[in-house]
């Protein structure tokens, strides 16, 4: 059994999440917010496996929540839950610790797939996404070296995300199995928010040390 | 110069310079060994008390020097043998002969060099040539007796004596009094210009210690080399005397001041305080000798071991840095010590070396040499600063051209953060606004199961609204990016349809003048020619290809979407109209585009875009 929470302003949304994951035994609704207070307590009270998190709440950021939800409960995995997966809102996410994306509209009937395919392992990526993160982890002069590094294969599998391959056709690109596309995406995303948390800390002491004024 | 032949061409100057010092030799001219002195004030020549001495003859060291026993007047007595009749013109040579004097010649007066006799004529260290008149020489043996006066009574003596045609002892005489006499008047002024020089150096640059001490060795040694070319000191004799004798001491420890400073040892002032004490003393012990009248010799042997100690400074210089500097100091420092040496043993009758005293040339060559020590040194330092300078010029055009850069970039990014700004309020706008509204609509839609048109145009609009969205994405010129975005956003789609795609995508150059615009407009056309594709052909895979190409010689990347279903022909004017729109975009894109199609053989349309603009491509446009 899956224990899911959704975060989300919008009932339409709402209605249809409980719509497309009411026929699935495997999954069940733990708990449902509206707004970024109520997703506060959400996410302080936990006991959820995966959490459906919305960014654009009326009282605040979804990203605050995602963070706060991957430093209280590591274990659970935070999908975001976007209109068009636009790369800031997506990469901000990932960076705070999100493992995933469901687009509103259509993949919402799907979202049951997304959310055992989460657990599994796997995560999504759009190719736009995938060329940001090539940018950011593979970078041509690094200023510093990364945390954690892309290993060969990582950069491959994304290389041919940004191209537009899908996860099968990378699968039979690079003769790997059929899920561990995803599996890749999840590490690259865990290694984002790795780089990015510790890109925080180093650019806070040096803004301490360089702000003088 | 290498050190080699710096050392060779400087070596081969010393000894020619030694080389032309001697006398030289006449057959016919008698140099005399010995002669016959004796003092005496007696105005006649005297008769008995003659002793026979090696010539030279001086009483520099060994007299008694004490006011009350001042003995002024030497007399000297020289015999040689003339020829039966002596016919050719004969002469008499002498050097270093004492401030007054008389010659006789077998007890006749022929020559005195002073008329008044308190004259102080000082000029000893000229030659001197007297004319031995025919009329009172005999055949066979002769007798020249000299009366030597001097007021300082010390330095009574006489060097070399010759006897011979009056024509050879005169080339004798030029080079003699060329060598001793104004040879040390030449080098004298070339000192005192030099000392000028340093001193005025110094004065500017008050921190060249090693100028100062150069000055002050400068101006010692003038002084001292004085004596060898005065004719009547102002001061007197006996007071040139001492100052010369004085300044021997005062010189040491000025050498010692520049070799420390040069070299700039470890302890430098205290050590310079020591050798400057120490020359003092000497004065001092040599003051104490003279006032009590005795032989001041004893403070000259204090002058070797701090020599020696000179050139043991000079020589470690060498061993820690084999330099042309420290070369040149060692070498100068070695001769002005060899040669001054050479002097002393001449003086104190040990040796007959060159004849003459030659440190008025040693100070002149240790003077050359310290000055190119330290100008060697000022114009190391002097390429050093502008050495530096070039450095420095050259960081700050570096900093300047780095600051420039930032402050463009700087720019550029403030540019690119306000677009990227504006861009993410649109998006926030779009999706909580119009996308949120669209999605709320298509669910209300759904779920009243409203008409299928209606919930077809609902999902089309936010397909439209989110590859608007996607135009918007920073991107940075990849069409492969877009291409690869737009099957993402199109594959559900497909799939609903039973399509797929068959993916042949390359890496393409990128397009740096893609702009927002501009992925609009390729993302509409692939967007159309994929919707023709879905509407039309009854095909069941759209193939795409994307890779560089090669157009008119021009870099340029070509996108195919084709299918292998039905086709239309393209002569019929109810397929012209979509095509028509993808071919304006694809101008305005400075692009091309071609459709390919045919009743039963599948459309293929075919997008080439350059990766950079032609100019006169954009003027036509204009």
């Amino acid at each position: 059994m899956i224990r899911t929470a959704i975060i989300e302003d919008n009932p339409a949304v709402i209605e249809r999440l409980r719509a497309a994951l009411g026929g699935a035994t495997d999954i069940h609704i733990t708990a449902v917010a509206q707004s970024f207070e109520e997703g506060w307590a959400l996410v302080i009270a936990g006991g959820y496996d995966v959490l459906l998190c919305d960014l654009g709440l009326p009282d605040g950021s979804g990203i605050d929540l995602i963070r706060a939800s991957t430093k209280t409960h590591p274990e659970s995995d935070v999908i975001v839950v976007t209109i068009f997966a636009n790369q800031s809102r997506v990469i901000d996410s990932v960076k705070a610790g999100a493992k995933g994306y469901l687009l509103k509209d259509e993949q919402l009937d799907k979202c049951a797939e997304a959310i055992r395919e989460i657990r599994r392992g796997g995560s999504p990526i759009s190719p736009i996404i995938a060329r940001q993160l090539l940018r950011r982890m593979v970078p041509e002069q690094p200023a510093r070296p990364l945390k954690e590094a892309l290993s060969g294969r990582e950069d491959e599998v994304l290389n041919l995300l940004a191209r537009g391959f899908s996860y099968a056709e990378i699968a039979g690109l690079l003769a790997l199995k059929g899920s561990s596309v995803g599996t890749y995406v999840k590490r690259i995303y865990k290694k984002l928010e790795v780089n990015s948390r510790s890109e925080a800390v180093f650019e806070a002491t040096n803004r301490g040390i360089i702000d003088v004024h | 110069m290498s050190i080699k032949a710096g050392c060779r061409s400087f070596l081969l100057c010393v000894s020619l310079l030694i080389l032309t010092a001697f006398p030289v030799q006449a057959r016919s001219v008698q140099q005399l060994r010995s002669g016959e002195f004796i003092y005496s004030e007696q105005r006649t020549i005297p008769d008995k008390g003659w002793q026979r001495q090696d010539l030279p003859f001086h009483d520099f060291f060994d007299v008694d020097k004490s006011v009350s026993q001042r003995r002024n007047t030497l007399w000297g007595r020289f015999q040689f043998r003339a020829a039966q009749s002596p016919e050719e013109p004969t002469a008499l040579l002498m050097d270093y002969t004492t401030e007054r004097f008389i010659v006789y010649l077998n007890g006749v007066e022929i020559f005195r060099n002073f008329s008044d006799p308190t004259a102080r004529t000082f000029a000893s260290f000229a030659p001197a040539i007297v004319p031995l008149t025919l009329e009172h020489m005999r055949a066979g043996n002769n007798v020249i007796d000299v009366r030597f006066e001097s007021d300082s009574g010390w330095c009574l003596g006489v060097g070399h004596v010759s006897v011979g045609p009056e024509k050879l002892l005169r080339t004798t005489y030029d080079r003699q009094y060329l060598l001793q006499f104004l040879g040390p008047q030449v080098i004298n002024g070339v000192i005192a210009a030099l000392t000028l020089c340093a001193f005025l150096f110094w004065t500017r640059r008050r921190q060249e210690r090693s100028f100062f001490w150069l000055t002050i060795v400068g101006v010692l040694w003038w002084i001292r080399n004085l004596h060898y070319s005065a004719v009547d000191p102002p001061i007197g004799p006996v007071l040139m005397w001492e100052s010369t004798i004085y300044t021997l001491f005062g010189l040491i420890s000025a050498f010692f001041g520049f070799t420390l400073t040069v070299f700039d040892v470890a302890n430098r002032r205290k050590w310079i305080a020591f050798f400057v004490g120490l020359g003092g003393a000497m004065i001092a012990l040599r003051f104490v000798l003279h006032w009590f009248g005795m032989s001041d010799l004893a403070s000259y042997l204090f002058v070797v071991p701090m020599t020696l100690t000179l050139v043991v400074i000079c020589a470690r210089a060498v061993f820690d840095k084999l330099s042309v500097e420290n070369i040149v100091m060692l070498l100068a420092t070695t001769i002005a010590i060899s040669f001054s040496f050479h002097d002393f043993g001449w003086l104190g009758n040990a040796w007959e070396g060159a004849g003459f005293q030659i440190q008025p040339y040693a100070s002149l060559i240790v003077y050359s040499a310290f000055l190119f020590t330290i100008g060697r040194r000022f114009l190391g330092a002097l390429d050093t600063v502008e050495n530096m300078n070039q450095v420095l010029a050259q960081r700050i055009a570096e900093a300047d051209s780095g600051l420039r850069a930032s402050e463009a970039a700087r720019r550029d990014l403030e540019i690119s953060q306000a677009v990227s700004e504006e861009r993410e309020r649109l998006m926030m706008e779009i999706h909580d606004g119009i996308g949120s509204n669209l999605i709320t609509a298509l669910s209300a839609a759904e779920r009243r199961q409203a008409a299928p048109e209606t919930i077809a145009i609902l999902r089309q609009s936010i397909t439209d609204l989110k590859i608007a969205v996607d135009s918007l994405e920073p991107i940075e010129g990849s069409v492969v990016s877009l291409l690869a975005n737009l099957r993402h956003r199109l594959e559900p789609e497909l799939q609903r349809a039973g399509l797929s795609f068959d993916w042949r995508v390359m890496e393409a150059p990128d397009l740096p003048w893609l702009d927002a615009v501009g992925a609009l407009h390729v993302l509409r056309i692939l967007q159309e020619a994929i919707s023709n594709i879905l509407s039309h052909s009854d095909a069941d895979t759209i193939i795409v290809e994307c890779g560089p190409l090669q157009h008119d010689g021009r870099e340029g990347i070509s996108i195919i979407i084709r299918d292998e279903g039905r086709g239309f022909d393209p002569s019929l004017p109810t397929a012209g109209k979509g095509i028509a729109n993808m071919t304006t975009r694809a101008k305005s894109l400075h692009g091309m585009l071609i459709c390919k199609s045919g009743i039963g053989e599948g459309t293929a349309v075919r997008l080439w875009l350059p990766v950079e603009y032609l100019e006169n491509i954009q003027s036509v446009e204009a």
